[in-house]
């Protein structure tokens, strides 16, 4: 019935492929967990809910659960944003264990402020570059303009030479095209079904970081759940969580291929980019401006918030990802 | 003829806030103009333009809603009221007030909640220039008030004329005429050929 | 979610409300409020402020405000007098003579503002004692001056494409280039019906204004170019890669700016007035979307667009059916409505159905901003019958409404063009973003 119906907000319907992911979980969940509950699911932009405020709703109660997008919510919190900061994880190995190191201070945390819990964590993929003009090595971004969301993202392609623009994601495409900016950086899913290969030409797959998205549930709605079901639950959610990983790293390996008209496409549109082969100094090189410009950055903004940020983040990120904040 | 002493008292204020707003619109066209420039020939990026327009919208949507009330420029569909006898149309001129009046006060509140959220977590724009939220959401804040307050009072004033048989009541608080409206519109155009 | 019955209740009350006279903003945000308290509680109307400022604090909606004052600017510039005058002398021989600069005015002046009751409140202004002075048919005249402004949302820029582009998530650069060519062939539709009209009763058409010498006649073109001037930068921008749309319309207010200072116009006061003008058109859109985005949040958690594409579904199979169905409820709608907030308010519930249905959504915005300029000059209300009537200030406002009747004809014969001849809307914006 209407009442009993769990709330769900859900990724955005852009990304096709991780809704429907998603929405076939929600819509099973009762009969794979055999917990007896009604579903709600819908995509948070056809509902017009805007991604910074997640964590917000979420601690109102008027969603039940939402597919949050960790970099974006984390503007009510900048402890989050340590899951995945720029340049830290460069590859899906690196962030899944920078994740799992991660997911139990994040976790106390979003109790603890917003009255939710963690049920997954999950990448859309590396963010990688599409470039409209011929890009070989970082080197080459010097002078070129990139479109940048957030304040590390900046930071960095500053220490690279590149002058950052803000763009609002919806004309990211069109300013592609007509050279108002000359690289974006997503992920290669994102990317393909965003026909931005239509108007870029080269492809760095150099990534900078995974875009972590995650579940999280109401706690007034979780607790009113038996023990029993919550661990049928969970157990639930952790099949979600390794669909989703296992996802992004498959996918994202066939979007490359169709982006750069490689043979092993299948799954997504097939486009001719150039592939630019990373250098192995690149890779090194998007690590230590992580550790020079982007980790005070976010050191400064976290620690006024919380002063215990550094020590959390280095215990468990940096230890895995062998970086640690000063 | 007498003018509505809502208009007398708040008037002058709602015009000069609506005026910041109006600047603000100016100073947003002068930014962007100059970001496409730099961009263009200076490959130099000022960042953030697209985020001051941002906090100008909504400094301009909550700055302009009281003096758009003042102007009676709220949007109301007149093609039944006019056909209705006139007590029935002093009703719903009251009801337009009322309703009008409980949606501002909701939204100042509503406002302030959200306001109140962003100083207890010291929330950022989640942007390049990191800009505290609380400070571009203090003063949608102050302008959601200011909205609340002028229609709060103009609520109060059309109740008053209600219980008094006042047909001042359709002249201040009815749907403007496109007679008006278009009054105020030639208006704009003769001084615009005095001028010439 | 819910069933087909309430969501038809909830709509009812929504166009009761309104037609009771409650500003339209209070009618929307009441049964958003009614619906959330009835089926989801109260946590889902808290939320309301952290809505409002996500909506309102949107880079891509600055484009409602810049394009206002880029009217007004303009308006106040004295570009309109000048404009007509040098239309009239180039347009003044064919049969219909100054009915023909109506509707090239009105195209120009569209290609500069983003609003049709604008253009039909300027280019009235300007028409109306003209036409009048050489006796000119008063229905074919009210006719087409109420009917070419209607080109101000069509022809780009146009603040419903704006409003269209946020609300689902269509490139706004891409639908202004899908405008233009249907605005340029509906121009060239009104003035064909005004020749043949002519032709045919030539006693319509009044005196012919006298002669203007060549030389001359070339001289007055200088009062054409401002808004030319002003298109070229602002689609110019777009085109080149300058500018997104949203920037390209600030380019557009120093452009604006600029031409105002070159006609000696320029002052404080007439900026001051320009800017409250502003803000007051601004803000009234404004309280509008803000409302209605509530709304959408609203019937979108109780699954309302669903159940009316299913129902829509049951009835149409096709694309086609689903358009004809679309003519229907607009046209219908459009009688009762003011155009803006029937366009708000109903893009929430008609874009999962046009996405269900396959249908191009930059095709949807062109053709939806049709139907507008359909309800701009249908009775009982039609804005821009009013404000022709009103600018005309005596006789009847049936004379308005007849002589508006033939092109609305021609506006759904538009749409039939249009479903027939989708690249007429989508061929443009295919070569500027292939
Ligand atoms: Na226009
Ligand atoms: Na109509």
């Amino acid at each position: 019935s209407a009442e009993t119906a769990l709330r769900v907000a859900g990724n955005f319907s852009q990304n096709t492929k991780q809704v429907a992911i998603e929405r076939a979980f929600f819509e099973g969940l009762g009969a794979a967990a055999g917990v007896p509950i009604g579903m709600n699911y819908n995509p948070m932009d056809v509902v017009g809910v805007k991604a910074p405020d997640a964590l917000r709703m979420l601690r109102g109660g008027s969603f039940d659960v939402m597919s949050v997008q960790i970099g974006m919510a984390s503007r009510d919190d900048p402890f989050f944003e340590g899951i995945d900061l720029i340049g830290v994880s460069t590859d899906m190995g690196a962030l899944r264990k920078a994740v799992d190191a991660y997911r139990e201070a994040f976790d106390a945390r979003l109790q603890e402020k917003f009255n939710a819990k963690v049920l997954t964590l999950w990448p859309f993929g590396p963010q990688v570059f599409y470039c409209n003009s011929p890009v070989k090595t970082l080197d080459d971004l010097k002078g070129l303009k990139v479109r940048s969301f957030t304040p590390s993202m900046s930071a960095m392609l500053e220490h690279f030479g590149a002058t950052p623009v803000t763009l609002q994601f919806s004309e990211v495409y069109p300013a592609l095209q007509r050279g108002v900016v000359a690289c974006g950086v997503t992920s290669p899913t994102s990317g393909n079904t965003g026909n931005w290969p239509e108007v870029t030409s080269h492809f760095l797959p150099l990534s900078v970081s995974g875009s972590v998205q995650g579940h999280f549930i109401n706690l007034d709605t979780w607790k009113k759940f038996s023990p029993d079901e919550q661990a049928k639950l969970a157990a639930a959610f952790r099949t979600l969580e390794d669909q989703l990983w296992d996802f992004a790293i498959t996918s994202n390996d066939e979007a490359v291929a169709c982006n750069t008209g490689g043979q092993s496409c299948t799954n997504h549109k097939k486009f001719s980019m150039q592939l630019v082969e990373i250098a192995p100094a690149d890779q090194a090189r998007i690590k230590e401006a992580a550790e020079k410009v982007v980790l005070p950055i976010w050191r400064d903004t976290c620690n006024a918030v919380d002063p215990k940020c550094t020590a959390t983040w280095n215990d468990t990120v940096g230890k895995a990802a062998g970086l640690a904040i000063h | 003829m007498r003018t509505n002493p809502v208009e007398t008292c708040l008037g002058p204020l709602a015009r000069l806030i609506a005026l910041v707003a109006g600047y603000g619109v100016l100073a947003l066209s002068l930014l962007i103009t100059a970001e496409v420039l730099l961009r263009r020939f200076l490959n130099l990026s000022l960042q953030g333009g697209d985020e001051f327009g941002g906090y100008v919208l909504a400094m301009l949507a909550a700055f302009g809603f009281a003096y758009a009330l003042l102007e009676r420029s709220h949007t109301r569909v007149e093609i039944v009221l006019e056909r209705l006898p006139a007590a029935a149309r002093r009703c719903f001129n009251l009801l337009s007030a009322l309703s009008l009046a409980a949606m501002a006060v909701f939204f100042a509140w509503r406002g302030w909640t959200t306001l109140a959220e962003s100083i207890e977590y010291r929330s950022l724009s989640g942007t390049p220039m990191m800009t505290p939220l609380w400070q571009p959401q203090a003063v949608w804040v102050a302008g959601l008030a200011f909205f609340a307050l002028v229609a709060v009072a103009s609520a109060v004033h059309a109740t008053i004329l209600f219980f008094s048989r006042s047909p001042n009541l359709a002249r201040w608080y009815g749907i403007k005429t496109l007679g008006e409206e278009l009054h105020e519109h030639a208006a704009q155009l003769g001084e615009r050929s005095a001028g010439s | 979610m819910i069933g087909l019955l309430p969501a038809a209740v909830g709509f009812l009350v929504m166009l009761g409300v309104m037609l009771a006279g409650v500003p339209v903003a209070v009618a929307l945000f009441a049964t958003a409020a009614l619906g959330a308290l009835t089926y989801l509680g109260v946590p889902s109307l808290l939320v309301f402020g952290n809505q409002a400022w996500s909506v309102l604090n949107d880079f891509i909606l600055t484009a409602i405000p810049l394009f206002i004052f880029l009217g007004e600017l303009l308006v106040r510039s004295g570009v309109t007098d000048g404009m007509y005058r040098s239309l009239t002398d180039w347009l003044r021989r064919l049969p219909g003579g100054l009915l023909h600069t109506n509707i090239a005015a009105s195209s120009l002046f569209a290609a500069v503002s983003g609003s049709s009751v604008a253009t039909a409140a300027t280019i009235g202004t300007v028409a109306i004692p003209t036409m009048e002075r050489y006796r000119y048919d008063d229905r074919l005249t009210l006719g087409s001056i109420a009917a070419g402004a209607t080109l101000g949302i069509l022809i780009p820029p146009s603040i419903n494409m704006i409003i269209y582009g946020s609300m689902s998530n269509t490139s706004i650069g891409q639908l202004f280039a899908a405008g233009l060519v249907p605005g340029i062939v509906l121009a060239l539709l009104f003035m064909g019906y005004i020749l043949v009209v002519s032709l045919v009763r030539p006693s319509l058409a009044g005196v012919t204004p006298p002669a203007v010498p060549f030389a001359e006649r070339l001289r007055n073109l200088v009062d054409i170019l401002p808004p030319l001037v002003i298109f070229v930068l602002v689609m110019g921008s777009i085109y080149l890669g300058w500018a997104t749309p949203s920037e390209s319309a600030a380019i557009g207010v120093v452009g604006a700016l600029l031409v105002t200072m070159a006609k000696r116009r320029f002052s404080i006061a007439m900026l001051h007035e320009a800017m409250l003008s502003t803000v007051k058109i601004s803000a009234m859109i404004l309280l509008i979307v803000v409302a209605a985005q509530f709304l959408n949040f609203v019937i979108g958690i109780l699954g309302i667009p669903q159940t009316l594409t299913r129902a829509v579904g049951s009835i149409a199979s096709s694309p086609l059916e689903v358009v004809l169905l679309l003519v229907v409820f607009y046209f219908v709608l459009g009688c009762f409505l003011e155009t803006l907030s029937m366009m708000i308010a109903t893009i929430p519930i008609v874009m999962p159905i046009v996405v269900h249905f396959g249908i191009d959504p930059v095709w949807f915005g062109i053709f939806l901003v049709i139907m507008m300029e359909v309800a701009l000059i249908t009775p009982p209300l039609g804005m821009n019958l009013f404000i022709v009537q009103g600018v005309r200030g005596r006789g009847s406002i049936g004379d308005v409404m007849r002589g508006a009747m033939p092109f609305v004809v021609i506006m759904l014969a538009m749409v039939g063009l249009l479903v027939a001849f989708p690249a007429i809307a989508l061929w443009l914006p295919g070569r500027l973003f292939p």
